[in-house]
């Protein structure tokens, strides 16, 4: 068996890839030769990201909290590209408004909503098409961002550990069903990342949770946020062959976080 | 990444290298750039290993190392250093299979398993660690198995001793990180070795043993060395230098059934109301 990572001839759709994670998703696979869809609801950012990565992408705009536009998403990778090989259900609703950052009594109905509608739904609903596009080719492989928060429970974030918990078990029983037809189905459960997103409310200079951040960091056994890049590494890792038999899997890359307790007792 | 050898020049120990998925760690590595140092219980198995890899123009050495033994240890990792100056990656993959009823184990066999399957991973794991500590960095991936998940009858001291290894793993990541030296576990599920072939010659029907076997496997199939090495290769590497303290099932799937396909589908519940 070769060990190289090569996605030449490859399809992949990775959802929310305007920034971001997703972004450094995308352009791995790029990187590694797949044709690859870029699709988010921030379409500016979108094609921008799109065009960096240059012929071999597009980008298609898609909320996947609507099945009717997760459906038209495949479609349009499969028309592009006549096959479909990877799907990475990356798109995240992450709350961090401080009026979003409560506890449970508190917490606004709209945003657990919204919240259940994007990460869970949206997920399923990619899923779900994908799954069509892949059954029909007799191979494939479905990546799931999950969360630490999916794994140990976290304060003033319920609607995001409820939605990370789900995406868990919905990858085990999709990787039951689709297992048997040849498509693989994994999670990847990020630490603390660094991104656009992360660096606003946490690892900037005037970032607003500057103490949060120190405090979080001094629980991380490698002492520092993950970077995008090496979440890219294990999406690529899992959906090509050196992941052949690996399936059901929820990869956590979290800098040791999950796995125990640093501080002095 | 690309086509880049993935361990290119690292100096990376294997543990039970002499048959097996060890075996195949020690190829898999010496082509992705790896210097193997192939260790195992004895020589008449280690070493033609070694010799291939050689001959295949990879870098290796043999040393004839029984991992539950402190003396052979030091003397493994001593040699490791004279020949190499470092060791940059630990594969503690030795291991010994153990099944027999509760009521009939032992005080020796307990001690057999857990001393190689455990005490084994302790003692390769510290004296490695000592040398990564010099140099920095390191990487330590030990081997467990889905039976760390969920456990079979009659496996007692084994899955105590895979159990142990995980904790040993996590404790050690979270002790290490700050150092630079990460420790993941691959916990492999049922893979196509010499081991599966006995059992399967040992039944009645191979066909039946097999069928029922990937039944429980939602890729109806067991894995292959390949892939539990694959597996070790991304942990070792710096493509996971974010991951430490991780456990990665490579199971095809079977950590996350519940219920045999086949048992369920042959109408178990039929007549019950659904
Ligand atoms: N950054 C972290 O620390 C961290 C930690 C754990 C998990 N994660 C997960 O990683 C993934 C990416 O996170 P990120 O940090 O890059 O976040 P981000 O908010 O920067 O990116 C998420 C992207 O998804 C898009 N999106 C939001 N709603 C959408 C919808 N309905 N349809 C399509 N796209 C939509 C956003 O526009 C954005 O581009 C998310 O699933 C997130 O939960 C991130
Ligand atoms: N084969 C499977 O299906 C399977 C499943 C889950 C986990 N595992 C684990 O994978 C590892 C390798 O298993 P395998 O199936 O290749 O087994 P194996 O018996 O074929 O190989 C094990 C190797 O370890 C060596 N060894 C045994 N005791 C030793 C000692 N005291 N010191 C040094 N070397 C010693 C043996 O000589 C042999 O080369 C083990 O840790 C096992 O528990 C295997």
């Amino acid at each position: 068996m070769s060990c190289d990572i090569s996605f030449e001839g490859k399809v992949a759709v990775v959802t929310g890839s305007a920034q971001g994670i997703g972004k450094a998703i995308a352009s791995a696979y790029a990187k590694h030769g797949a044709r690859i869809v870029i699709s988010d609801v921030q379409c500016d950012k979108g094609k921008a990201v799109a065009n960096e990565l240059g012929a071999g992408a597009f980008f298609h705009a898609c909320d996947v909290s609507k099945p009717d536009q997760a459906l038209s998403l495949v479609n349009a990778a499969v028309e592009q590209f006549g096959r479909l090989d990877v799907l990475v259900n990356n798109a995240a609703r992450n709350p961090a408004k401080p009026e979003e950052r409560v506890t449970v009594d508190e917490y606004p109905e709209d945003i657990f909503a919204n919240v259940i509608d994007v990460d869970v739904n949206g997920t399923f609903y990619c899923s779900k098409t994908a799954a069509r596009q892949m059954i029909k080719q007799g191979s494939g492989s479905i990546i799931n961002i999950a969360s630490i928060a999916g794994v140990v429970a976290l304060r003033l974030q319920i609607a995001h550990v409820t939605a990370k918990a789900a995406i868990i078990r919905m990858t085990e029983a999709m990787a039951l069903e689709l297992g048997p037809r040849g498509i693989r189905v994994n999670a990847i459960s990020p630490g603390s990342t660094v991104t656009e997103h992360t660096r606003e409310i946490f690892y900037g200079e005037d970032a607003r949770f500057k103490e949060f951040r120190e405090r979080l960091l001094s629980f991380v056994p490698q002492g520092r946020p993950g970077e995008a890049g090496e979440i890219a590494q294990a999406a690529l890792f899992l959906s090509s062959d050196l992941a052949a038999y690996i399936n059901g899997h929820n990869l956590v890359v979290d800098g040791g976080w999950s796995c125990g307790h640093i501080r002095d007792f | 990444m690309g086509k880049a050898l993935r361990l290119e020049d690292k100096v990376a120990i294997v543990t039970g290298s002499g048959a097996g998925i060890g075996k195949v760690i020690a190829q898999v590595f010496a082509k992705e750039g790896a210097k193997v140092v192939g260790a195992s219980r004895r020589a008449v198995n280690g070493q033609p290993v070694i010799d291939a890899i050689v001959a295949d123009g990879g870098e290796g050495i043999f040393i004839q190392c029984d991992v539950s033994v402190e003396s052979d240890v030091r003397n493994m990792i001593a040699k490791t250093i004279e020949t190499y100056g470092r060791i940059d990656v630990l594969v503690n993959n030795a291991g010994v299979n153990f099944m027999k009823n509760f009521e009939d184990v032992e005080p020796e066999d307990w001690d057999r398993v857990v001393n190689v399957d455990l005490r084994g991973t302790y003692l390769c794991s510290r004296y490695a660690t000592l040398e990564m500590l010099k140099m920095g960095s390191g990487s330590v991936v030990n081997i467990s198995t889905v039976h760390v998940h969920a456990c079979l009858p009659t496996a007692g001291p084994y899955d105590a001793a895979k159990w142990g290894i995980v904790g040993l793993t996590k404790s050690l990541a979270v002790e290490f990180a700050s150092r630079n030296i990460r420790f993941n576990v691959v916990s492999p599920g049922t893979i196509a070795t010499q081991i599966l072939d006995d059992v399967i010659a040992a039944a009645p029907s191979a066909d039946d043993v097999l069928n029922w076997l990937n039944s429980n496997i939602p890729m109806e199939r067991p894995g292959t060395c390949e892939e539990v090495a694959n597996a070790c290769v991304f942990l070792a590497s710096d493509d996971a230098s974010y991951i430490t303290g991780a456990n990665l099932y490579v199971d095809g799937g079977m950590t996350s059934l519940l219920l045999s396909k086949q048992r369920f589908e042959l109408g178990a519940l039929e007549g019950k109301e659904r």
